[in-house]
Order: structure tokens, then sequence, then C-alpha cells
């Protein structure tokens, strides 16, 4: 996974509070963007022993993601209704570069460069290559496509479409990613991510993959297979706002912990954490605590709610589905990762953001929430399975 | 998907013609152009306030054609439906003259622009018209290639089977810029495009006095990575077992054949076990539309079950050159 190789390195992590923000190497415009951010490292040894041909650095981060996720589901055999949702916000975005590059450098227009910049190409890479039969799809929701990917994955085994769906999704770092927040007021220039703290500048960003196996539940155990959590839930609403800024009142991402709550049939109360959208910025943070306050009443102020984000920044298509996994990780181990950097309690956001510092405490539900730009919300409930 | 789900309305803007209906009654008479000139749209935009910014291409044709759907559906967006309203949209390549500009930016060493954010994530456009038109369901795009707004189909009938929105506008759009025109004419003829069709409950139609310009069912989509294209085929055979058991006419409509001779001897076997009269490329028909072929398709299938030529059904099927596919029955 991101900035750390393997569910249990970031895991780890995320349970020391291990900040992994550092100044970017990978990118080549450094002159005019953010200097700070995620890079994943470690997966290059992972590589060197199973190379893949003609796809790009996205497709690595979810190479890797999907090997791990495969092995630790013990889903190598060949299942006939077996289908892939993908999030991703740019994709490939690496081989647009070299397409533009060589069409400015030399005229030529390169066809195979242009179907790997396909944002379904990583997806449909893999698709062949596990031999899938079943729906496959690309989404893309921003910061939430992921979360999106997951979701209408859980619609698919719903329907019967489907009995496994590899879902979650990949971006990978690049400079027109970097360019396009260095015009904005979203990126922490001083490389510090400070979810829900008074003095909160903005969000870094990452790169990173996601994968879980969602597989419907008689299914999974008349294998035998590992169950983490019960993916329950999960609502999909938009603020119809404005194209950079959240709703300021958290309507539309409280519409979707509702959509999220009522599907999974669990009431308000029974949520005992939420792994947070926690970007780090001035207005999303508080756009979300009021959204939480929204849906949750008088509960918000018993709720544990943290960012993965202040640790790993912003994975982009990645993230919510890393979220996912956390959360999936929290219900298991009893662990709540902290939300680090935080220093200065803001008067507006005023719930317990759990700051700094990991807490034990059993978890039976939970929520992941993702606030995408452009206004795209997501909430999904994940639950201890009955033994 | 169940057969509950109604098209109660679409629209759709292409190069060179203003109507489908035209294109598909005088097929020789049109006059292709691959580009959109939103200029025509004047009409259909003028709900639009003047800002300090003029709205880029790309927006005004997504803009237009959803006013035309509107229209078409006799759908008033109020604060009461909004957030029962949802909008799923097909676009793989995004805004692309705003990435292929962003990316030469990159390589000329320039400042970053503030407009690049919104424009370089494809699901900006569909971000956009939920703000423009007030949608506050679901707003979710679909990347994946030809078959994107085909899967919106799917998805969009499943939000109202579900129970999850009551209005869905689902739709594609296929623009060309400069710098990837001749890669992508490789992958045959891309026909500049735009469509949307506007899924509802039948029954909830049926009530309100809507017209039911055709029903849809039988969705089913997959991955198919063989060079003989077995699980479209299999679909197609058995569709077409079917009709001849009922003695219904059944046409089948596929798109498809732009990418390679895998795709175009794919759809002349198809065409074999259909027959000439009874089959129709969309390909051929509108050139490559891309994202917007499956909601292309959808609005065709549900002209042809309008028309005088006593079609029962159409069996739609949609393949993108990576594997994916998406089939669907429209019927009367």
């Amino acid at each position: 996974m991101d900035c750390g190789a393997g569910v249990e390195a970031f895991w780890q992590g995320l349970c020391q509070g291990r900040n992994t923000i550092k100044p970017l190497k990978l990118i080549g415009v450094k002159d005019y963007c953010c200097q700070f951010g995620g890079e994943a490292a470690g997966f290059e040894k992972f590589l060197k022993e199973k190379p893949i041909k003609s796809q790009g650095r996205c497709s690595e981060l979810f190479y890797h993601a999907l090997e791990q996720a495969l092995d630790d589901a013990n889903c190598r055999r060949h299942i006939p209704k077996a289908g892939m949702a993908f999030g991703t916000i740019l994709g490939e975005i690496g081989s647009g570069q070299k397409y533009i590059q060589k069409l400015m450098a030399q005229g030529k227009k390169d066809i195979a460069l242009l179907r790997n910049y396909s944002l379904n190409s990583s997806m449909a890479y893999f698709a062949s290559k596990l031999k899938l039969s079943g729906p496959c799809f690309c989404v893309n929701t921003t910061c939430s496509s992921s979360g999106d990917a997951i979701g209408l994955a859980l619609r698919e085994i719903e329907h019967s479409r489907a009995d496994i769906m590899i879902a979650g999704g990949a971006d990978m770092m690049s400079d027109m990613l970097a360019v396009a927040f260095a015009g904005t007021e979203a990126a922490a220039k001083d490389g510090v991510v400070r979810p829900f703290d008074k003095n909160r500048k903005g969000f870094c960003i990452s790169e990173g993959a996601s994968v879980v196996i969602l597989e419907e539940l008689n299914h999974a155990k008349t294998r035998g297979a590992k169950i983490y959590c019960q993916l329950s839930g999960y609502g999909s609403t938009s603020d119809a706002c404005h194209p950079f800024s959240p709703d300021k009142d958290g309507k539309g991402l409280s519409r979707a912990i509702e959509e999220a709550l009522k599907d999974s049939g669990s009431s308000f109360d029974s949520i005992d954490y939420i792994n947070a959208h926690g970007i780090g910025t001035v207005y999303n943070d508080l756009s979300e605590t009021r959204a939480i306050k929204r849906s949750f009443g008088g509960h918000s102020k018993k709720l544990k709610i943290s960012s993965i984000k202040s640790m790993i920044g912003h994975t982009m298509g990645a993230s919510m589905g890393l979220d996912v996994i956390a959360t999936a990780k929290t219900l298991c181990e009893g662990i709540i990762p902290p939300t680090i950097n935080y220093k200065t309690p803001d008067p507006d956001c005023d719930l317990d953001y759990v700051p700094n510092k990991a807490i034990h405490q059993k978890v039976r539900r939970a929520m992941c929430l993702s606030a995408g730009l452009g206004g795209q919300n997501c909430a999904i409930v994940v639950e201890k399975i009955s033994p | 998907m169940n057969n509950e789900i109604a098209i109660t309305g679409f629209g759709c803007v292409i190069g060179g013609e203003e109507s489908l209906e035209r294109w598909l009654r005088e097929p020789s008479d049109h006059s292709p152009s691959r580009r959109i000139d939103p200029a025509v749209y004047k009409s259909e935009l003028s709900f639009i306030p003047q800002g300090p910014f003029e709205l880029p291409r790309i927006e005004k044709i997504v803009a237009a054609t959803l006013q035309k759907t509107l229209k078409s559906a006799k759908i008033s967006i109020t604060d009461e439906n909004s957030s029962r309203c949802a909008i799923l949209m097909g676009n793989t390549y995004g805004s692309e003259e705003f990435k292929t500009s962003s990316l030469r930016g990159i390589e000329r060493k320039e400042p970053a622009k503030i407009f690049l954010v919104p424009y370089s994530a494809t699901n900006a456009l569909a971000a956009k018209m939920s703000i423009m038109f007030n949608f506050k369901g679901p707003d979710i795009t679909f990347s994946s290639g030809a078959v994107s707004a085909s899967e919106a189909i799917l998805v969009g009938s499943d939000l109202i089977n579900d129970g999850r929105a009551d209005i869905v506008f689902v739709g594609g759009i296929n623009v060309i810029c400069d710098d990837l025109e001749e890669a992508f004419d490789q992958c045959g003829f891309r026909q500049e495009s735009c469509a949307f069709v506007v899924l509802e409950k039948k029954k909830s139609a049926r009530t309100a006095g809507k017209k039911i310009h055709a029903t849809l069912g039988d969705g089913r989509h997959g991955f198919c990575a063989d060079k003989d294209m077995q699980v479209p085929q299999k679909i197609i055979k058995s569709f077409l077992g079917r009709g001849n058991q009922t003695k219904s006419r059944s046409v089948i409509l596929n798109r498809g054949n732009s990418f390679g001779e895998k795709f175009s001897d794919n759809e002349k076997f198809i065409k074999g076990l259909a027959g000439k009269k009874n089959f129709i490329s969309l390909d051929d028909l509108l050139g490559n539309t891309f994202c917007a072929s499956g909601a292309l398709g959808a609005i065709l299938g549900s002209l042809l079950l309008d028309g005088k030529k006593a079609i029962k059904e159409v069996l739609f099927v949609n393949q993108d050159s990576f594997g994916s596919y998406v089939s669907m029955v429209i019927r009367r």
C-alpha cells in the first residue's frame, strides 16, 4: 500500500502515527508546484520478481496491491463470476505525459501510449490477465473513486451478477497531479497535514493503490475464506453546490451518511468510529464536522473520528479504499489510528479526532467518509462479522 | 435489471446533425462533421446566466444535451425532487483539450492554471452538470472506454430498482481534440457526440401520464478478452433463439467494429446470425461515438421501437476494445 509495501507495514505505520510525507522526488516540475507528498516505496523488489510489461506506474502500484489481496483472500483459482471495479482520477497519466512529450519532440502520435493513457487501461490489463468474466468497470468520482468502486462492487454482488468482486483504486505521483493543486489553496505547502486542527493549511498529494476482495458472505464461508468484516452499507450523493468547495453546511455528505446507514439497516448510534475524509483544508474539515453533527446529533460527541491522511497524505483514487482497509483492521485489532499533527483545537471542529496517538478500543461498526472535489460524497459502513 | 425501468426522454447532439431522428430517417442526407459547434445550441444554453468567463466548449455541449433531455422527458428539477435525481455519465479521456493543453504546459514549464483543477478529472463534467441542473443524488462517472454510458445505464437502472433514485440521467460524451485526433483515427472514425436518456420507474412514469419510449430489461455486463468474443456471441445466440420461438421481430444493434480485425470479424459473425434485415451496426451508422455510444444505442433502440417496422425488441450489445461488454434488451 501507500508509503509502505504491504498491508501490515501500512497498518503498523498508522498505529505508530508515522508521518510518511517527504520532499517529492518523482516529479520534474518542482519550480512551481507542491514540494511535499507521499511516494510509494518498497515495492520495487516485488516488481523485479513479477514484472509487468507495457503498463505504467499506476498499474505497477495496483498490481502490488492486487497480488497481496488475492494471496490474502486465497483467491488464485479461476472464479467464474468474478469482476473488477477500479477507481482512479488520472490513471496512467504518465503515459499521457510521454505521449505529449513524443508529440512535441518528434511530431509522432504514439497509439500504444494513448491506449495506456485511457483511464480503464489498468483495470482492463489485470482483468485480462486474471481471465475475469464478470463485470469489470472503471469509476471516477475524484477523491471518492475507490469508495464508489467498492460501493458499486457491493451492488454487483447484491444483484447476483458476481460472486466475487476485486475492488479498489490507484493513482500515481505525476507532474500533472502536482501542478493541478499548485495553483490552489488546498495544498499544505509546508508538508504538514493537520486535519481538524485550527491551523490546518491543506493536504499533501500522495500515490498509492488499494484493493479489497468482496465476496458474498455464504460464498466466502463455504470456501473457508478469511473474513475481515462485513461491508454493509453504501451511500453516494452530490453537493450540487460548487466546483471547488464543499457545501459549507455538510448537507450533501450528511445525506450520503444517512443513505449508507439506511442501506446497512443500522441506527446512527450503533456507529463507534468514523474514518474521516479529513483532508486538512479549512473548508473540508469544517464541512465534514458539520455533516457528522447533522447526521449523528448528540452521538457525534461519543464518536471516535480520525484521518489517516494526516500520516499518508491524499492518495487520490486509492484513498477511500485505503480508508476501508484501515477500518477493517481497526475492527479486527481493536485499535483506532490517530490524527497526527493535531496541536490546536478548532472551536468549530469540536469532536474527538483521536489526536496524535492511536487508541485501543473495540469497534463494532464503523463508517468511512469521502467528499470529493466537485461535490461527490461517499459513505461506507463496515462492521464486525458475528462468529 | 428487471422490466420496470422506462426510458421517458432523451436528447443527443452529434457533429453535423441536430436530430438523430432525421439522421435515421434520411441516412444518406446527413453531412457528418466530426466536430460539434455549440453555437448551434444557443437556445438550449440560454438558461445559463452570463458570467465573467465563457463556459468551455465541452460543458456547453453537455449542458445543451441535458437541456434537450429534460425538455424531452418534461422534467423540472425542484428542491423537492433534486435529491432523488442522479447523473451517471460515461467519459474516459475527460476534457481532452484541457488535459492535453495542461500536459503541453508542463512540458513548457508554464505556471499552473487555476482552472486546471476542476477540468483535469473526468468526473468534473458530471459534477458541473450536477451544480448547473441541481442533481443531488449520486453523481458518478464511468471511464470504461466505449461501454462507459452502457455501464451507466445498467447502474442507473439499479439505482431506480433499489429505490435509491427516482430520476436518473444516464449518458456520455465523446469529444475530439487536435493532439489525440489522428491517433484515435486508428480506432475508427470518431464522431463527436453527446447523448443522455432519462430512466424512471415504469409504474411512476405511467401514473404521471408520461410518454414511455421503451423499457429496459435483461441487462448484463462482463469482460471478454478472448479473441473469438464467445461470451457476447453466446448472449446474441440466446436472444435470437428466444426471439425465433416467440416469432417476434428482434433486432440486434451492435457497437464495436471500430478497432481492428477482431472486432469487425465479430460484427460480421453477429450480422450472419441475425440476418442482414435484423442487424444494425451503430458504428457504421454514426461513426465511433465512443463514450456516448451507450446512450446513443439506447436512443436508437427506442426510436426503432417507435417506428413503423413492427420491431418488438432490440438487443443492444456494446463492446470496448479492451474487453468490457454490456448488453441490454430494449423493449416496446
